[in-house]
């Protein structure tokens, strides 16, 4: 086709627009719609067309692109002439003919399409006087001046004249084709970015995008420092959302133009893929290749609902292949929409291609798949593969086998099969009846196959639900089966524990669903296969379950309305709950590509509250960000990781070793974070200060005003209510202080002196005389010689024994306890202290009446009760001193600025 | 401590307002009445009966014995304190938005909302000391735009007023001359509350565009932005902390559609120079329309669009918690 337009192109240079006289001459000041979009006071003064054309615009970024001839019909669509078309070839005529000629070319050029109102020019050479033999005709969509070209491109007006029409834009671009060839000066193409430099962050941190309102905006996750920080943001990046590419090494932004791709420290851009009105791009798993997809409005009311696809490569923006067609040639299965349409996920990427390996990409049609291979994406084998009444297809994640369903028709059953690309070995197949619908669960590394089928029962009333479980790592791909205890229970999820044999199913009706965690190893043989149940969660609020891509750690979301957001994260090795947390109306949960972390979003479905958290995998919140019209997070995929798996061995081994390296430089960095923190704050502080004291002048001739208008009304304490407030609560508190501390000491100094008193005199009950020093017997026999204290004296009494033992073997440990405590003013001895004295209270009550009710000679009970006195008196001190308040010496420390913030918030 | 919640309303509260020494309070709401509160206990000294529409605003006599107040039955009533009686009645035809008195109350600036062809204005009404004596007549008009003018504040020394308006926008008027002097853009939308400093050097307000801003009273300047994720509808200062309180929430219209938390019905503390929020007090379930401090800073009280009010006493941890 280029030759031919070129052909013309040479033909009419003398028409081809240029710097262009006529054009400007025909227009009238006060008139001439040219174009749509015409700007106020075009045509400017001296203008020049190449201007207009061909504005300042996006260069390649250093990429040399195949399509640069395209993008410059593009834009010059752009320019407002797409509408134009220029017709060559007509007879040039005198003044008097002019004006027949004029009309029976307007008949001819209307033909095809409306002309608008003064919209065709048949320009005058004026120095002959004769018509130039070209015509310009402005029609009112580019359509149909493009229909018009097609029409009247060759026709014959009469013998002599033929007509050569050509798009005003396309003219103007062949005019502009110098004579002479011009070897184009070869560019020097910058060097590329390393597009993985944001691995190698020395402290492992991982990024992730947020987009809210006009802002896309790419972090780091900075746990250390409880933020995320800055890595590189820009307002109004995409016109619909963003995707990291599967290993994170690019981002891709959508525009009515096609999707560009950034990466790099400097997130420029690295190659964009022109696709109009672009409303979907997926990648193959190893970025080499991806597709972009659009719906395609039907051109008029019969025509049906169409879609582009555009396979490209990635790296060098080459297109590969295009499918287009009428949405419902391929809207089969699992592919079709309710409404009828193309699902725009119905083209599949195979998964995880080893380096190296082709890449695949399947979508349905009508009894079978269709299965394209890298590079050149023609089918495999040049045919599709035939699988009749096929219903859904899923991809391995980890290689190229496909697992298909076919559904069940007439006599033939249905199907599950699974296939080795490129080969197309069958690996293994199940046949099933009376299935109502199937669900296709692939373990992250490939390993698993998990089929949830749901089965009609007998009354064809009601469905049953159970698993078929492929396993693909052993030979001949075995097949398990589970039931669940009660078969007819609703299954929601089935999700497989990444890098582990175990998978966990949400399952139940009603509100409070159950979570059942199984495992592919058998319960009794150790390493043998099998299904073991493991364990089984009830009554829980959670909408989904959310496997760490480390795997062992579980995270129940309740991401439903009336679920407000509850999170519980568990440990699956031992069943433990680490904790439990809330996000309020979240309605998304991603783990982190680490497992380290976990975030939680509320988007713009709700309309307050926008923000994410990031909590740690074992459920502790780390900081929150609030952010209104939040509508995207995305973590920052990793690329599978280059490290031998005798290395990874070698560093989980030694993990204590660098933990403690970790934590020491994470401690220093958080010290740090802390100071920086203070000192913003510091400085903060310290401008407002200074900005008061600018106003401390204006301050007081306002307030001698104030004192002038109020005269003799004026009262104190306008402005002295802070230093007041101080005050008071100082003295208050230093009170108290030095009234119980006298009472803590008195009490400990009670426990001190117990102790020598057990030891020596009240043992003396229990214990055989033998034991103690003479004078220690001597001293105690006098006492009862003089007091006749009716107790102490033998024989004792069995009730007053058991109230020695206790003293010695129970109370005589924690009088040492009790009077550490009471110096050293620790709160934890407030249970102790109230039992230790409680009892003896009570103990009391028997000595004293007792010592009440006995009567001896030389027996002396006011003396002896005196002795006995402060054992009713201390421990009743005891009680006044810490039963009235929780924390009976000091509040729990809240200077801390850091908890502080973290603590109200 | 748990906070008196004074039952007084029957419909939404549309200011609180403590007197000077902070033991009495006056509410007023859309059912038409005024209340006074004693602040120690939170009974009910009496009402002021005599509003015909709801009432907007209310200001207190700096010894507590004369209330001015304004509501939307376009009535400005002068009463007295003690006795609850009313003593001038001023009638306008446009709704009254928002009085003050002058320092020394000699006089009050009255606004009125644009109603019919009329714009927005502010009047000056000489106040006389004896009742008898008072008189209708303005003494200085000013007139602004089309705009609600939801606050006016006497200042520098009762040569100027400031005027927070429907527009968003803060003007500052000479009051002997009757012009704008200066206008700042400082809010998005709506300004609802504008409550001064004690010392009058900056003022801070309180905008249905979900931030409140601290202004220098000076330049217009704003200092500090208060961001909230709700409307705010009334923002006050802390007389002895560098403390504020934003009170508002979800838009009463759409309550009917999220529960009382997603509405966020809270008094929000922030810190006024860093700007970080430190803490919240929840308890209305409605959006709070009015927020204010006593003036010893030992409590707060907020009125809520459910109708109540709930009258706080800080707890002594917020007196001795550094919390920053």
């Amino acid at each position: 086709g280029s030759h031919d337009l070129a052909e013309t192109g040479h033909q009419r240079r003398q028409c081809a627009p240029g710097p262009h006289p006529a054009m400007s001459l025909a227009l009238k000041p006060d008139e001439e719609k040219m174009f749509e979009g015409q700007p106020q006071g075009f045509p400017f003064g001296d203008f020049d067309l190449e201007d207009v054309m061909l504005p300042e615009g996006d260069d390649n970024f250093g990429f040399p692109s195949e399509e640069e001839e395209e993008e410059e019909e593009d834009a010059q669509t752009e320019s407002g002439f797409a509408n134009v078309l220029v017709v060559d070839g007509v007879p040039k005529v005198s003044q008097e003919k002019y004006q027949k000629l004029t009309s029976i070319l307007t008949k001819i050029l209307s033909g095809p399409g409306h002309i608008r109102e003064n919209g065709l020019w048949h320009p005058v050479d004026e120095a002959t006087g004769l018509s130039k033999g070209c015509v310009f005709v402005e029609y009112e969509t580019p359509d149909q001046a493009r229909a018009a070209q097609a029409a009247l491109h060759g026709y014959a007006l009469d013998k002599a004249h033929k007509f050569s029409a050509t798009l005003y834009d396309e003219a103007e671009r062949l005019a502009a084709v110098p004579d002479e060839y011009v070897a184009p000066e070869p560019r020097d193409a910058p060097p590329p970015e390393n597009q993985w430099s944001w691995l190698s962050d020395r402290r492992g941190r991982d990024q992730f995008v947020a987009r809210f309102g006009d802002e896309t905006e790419i972090y780091w996750n900075d746990v250390a420092k409880q933020q995320p920080e800055d890595v590189y943001k820009r307002s109004t990046w995409t016109e619909l959302f963003v995707l990291w590419t599967p290993r994170g090494s690019a981002l891709a932004t959508l525009h009515r133009q096609g999707v560009a791709l950034w990466g790099g420290d400097s997130f420029g851009r690295l190659m964009r893929f022109s696709h109009q009105l672009v409303q979907r791009v997926a990648f193959s798993a190893d970025e080499r290749y991806a597709y972009t997809f659009s719906e395609v409005p039907p051109a008029g009311p019969r025509d049906p609902l169409r879609f582009l696809l555009i396979v490209w490569d990635v790296r060098s923006g080459r297109k590969l292949r295009v499918f287009e067609g009428p949405q419902a040639e391929f809207a089969v299965g699992a592919a079709a929409r309710p409404d009828g349409g193309l699902a725009w996920d119905a083209f599949r990427w195979s998964g995880g291609a080893a380096p190296g390996a082709p890449s695949f990409l399947a979508h349905l049609k009508k009894g079978g798949v269709a299965v394209y291979e890298s590079p050149d994406f023609g089918l495999v084998d040049r045919k599709s593969v035939k699988l009749d009444s096929v219903q859904s297809i899923e991809w391995s994640p980890a290689e190229p086998v496909l697992a298909a369903y076919q559904v069940e028709e007439g006599n033939m059953p249905a199907r599950i099969m699974l296939m080795r690309f490129p080969k197309k070995e069958e690996l293994r197949a199940k046949n099933l009846h009376s299935v109502a619908g199937v669900q296709l669960s692939w373990h992250p590394q490939g390993d698993f196959l998990a089929v949830a089928v749901e089965k009609w029962t007998k009354s064809h009333k009601s469905t049953n639900t159970h698993f078929e479980l492929f396993s693909l790592r052993e030979r001949d791909t075995p097949i398990d089966m589970l039931e669940l205890p009660n078969k007819a229970e609703k299954i929601h999820e089935l999700v497989w524990e990444p890098r582990g044999v175990r998978f966990a199913i949400l399952h139940g009706d009603g509100s409070r669903l159950s979570v059942s965690i199984y495992s592919m190893r058998d319960g009794k043989l150790p390493g043998a296969r099998g299904v073991a149940h493991l364990h089984t969660l009830v009554n829980k609020q959670a909408s989904s379950l959310h496997w760490s891509p480390a795997g062992r750690f579980l995270v129940l979301a309740g991401t439903k309305q009336t679920q407000n957001g509850l999170m519980e994260f568990w440990d699956t090795e031992d069943m433990s709950l680490l904790s439990a947390g809330e996000h309020y109306m979240a309605t998304e949960v991603q783990w982190d590509p680490t497992g380290r972390y976990l975030t939680t979003v509320v988007n713009a479905q709700n309309s307050t509250d926008n923000g994410y958290y990031i909590w740690s995998f074992a459920g502790q919140l780390l900081y929150k960000v609030e952010r209104n019209r939040f509508y995207q997070f995305q973590w920052r995929p990793r690329p599978p990781t280059l490290l031998l798996a005798e290395k990874q061995k070698a560093i989980l081994k030694n993990l204590k070793h660098y933990s403690k390296k970790y934590d020491e430089e994470d401690e220093a960095i958080l010290m740090q974070a802390d100071t920086e923190f203070l000192a913003a704050r510091e400085k903060q502080m310290e401008e407002w200060r200074e900005w008061q004291a600018t106003k401390a002048e204006w301050a007081a001739e306002q307030a001698e005003a104030k004192k002038a208008l109020l005269g003799d009304r004026l009262r104190d304490g306008d402005f002295t209510v802070q230093l007041a407030e101080v005050t008071v609560v100082l003295e208050v508190k230093e009170e108290a202080i030095t009234m119980s501390r006298v009472v803590e000491i008195a009490i400990a100094f009670f426990f001190i002196s117990h102790i020598p008193i057990t030891i020596f005199v009240d043992s003396q009950a229990v214990f055989s005389g033998e034991l103690y020093h003479a004078k220690i017997r001597e001293t105690t026999e006098w006492y009862l010689r003089t007091y006749g204290d009716p107790l102490m004296t033998p024989p004792y009494k069995p009730w007053f024994l058991s109230l020695v033992y206790s003293e010695v073997f129970l109370q005589l440990p924690f009088f040492f306890v009790g009077a550490y405590a009471f110096l050293a003013r620790r709160n934890w001895v407030r249970i102790p202290a109230l039992m230790y004295a409680s009892f003896v209270t009570a103990t009391m009550l028997p000595i004293f009446f007792e010592l009440w009710f006995h009567k001896a000679p030389g027996y002396k009970p006011a003396m002896v009760s005196a002795f006995y006195a402060p054992y009713l008196l201390f421990p009743l001190l005891i009680i006044a001193r810490t039963a009235f308040s929780a924390y009976p010496f000091k509040q729990p420390a809240l200077s801390d600025a850091w908890n502080n913030k973290q603590k109200w918030v | 401590m748990r906070p008196f919640i004074l039952q007084g309303h029957s419909r939404p509260l549309n200011q609180v307002k403590y007197n000077r020494e902070g033991d009495l309070l006056v509410t007023c709401g859309k059912d038409k009445t005024v209340n006074l509160w004693w602040t120690e206990d939170g009974q009910r000294a009496g009402t002021f009966n005599g509003h015909t529409g709801a009432v907007w605003t209310s200001d207190i006599s700096y010894d507590s014995t004369r209330l001015i107040t304004g509501g939307a039955d376009s009535a400005v009533i002068l009463w007295d304190m003690n006795t609850g009686e009313e003593q001038h009645h001023f009638r306008f035809q446009e709704p009254c938005r928002a009085v003050k008195f002058s320092v020394g109350e000699a006089f009050a600036a009255v606004s009125s909302d644009p109603f019919m062809q009329a714009v927005s204005a502010v009047r000056i009404l000489p106040i006389a000391a004896d009742p008898a004596e008072q008189g209708e007549e303005a003494v200085q008009t000013l007139r602004g735009p089309r705009g609600r003018i939801a606050r006016v504040e006497w200042t520098d020394q009762n040569r100027t007023l400031i005027t927070a308006s429907e527009d968003g926008f803060v003007r500052r008027w000479d009051v002997e001359t009757g012009k704008e002097l200066a206008a700042e853009h400082v809010h998005e939308k709506n300004i609802q509350d504008l409550q001064m400093s004690v010392d009058g050097t900056h003022f801070i307000t309180a905008s249905v565009d979900c931030s409140s801003k601290l202004v220098d009273t000076q330049t217009l300047a704003v200092l500090k932005t208060y961001q909230s994720n709700v409307p705010v509808n009334s923002a006050a200062l802390s007389p002895v902390y560098d403390h504020v309180i934003l009170g508002g929430g979800q838009d009463a219209s759409q309550v009917t559609t999220t529960s009382s938390r997603a509405g966020r019905f809270e008094s929000r503390f922030f810190h006024k120079v860093f700007q970080e929020e430190f803490g919240n007090v929840r308890g209305h379930f409605g959006p709070i329309n009015a927020v204010s401090f006593s003036p010893d800073g030992t409590g707060f009280a907020s009125g809520g669009e459910e109708g109540y009010v709930r009258l706080h006493k800080f707890d002594a941890d917020y007196f001795t918690t550094k919390f920053f």
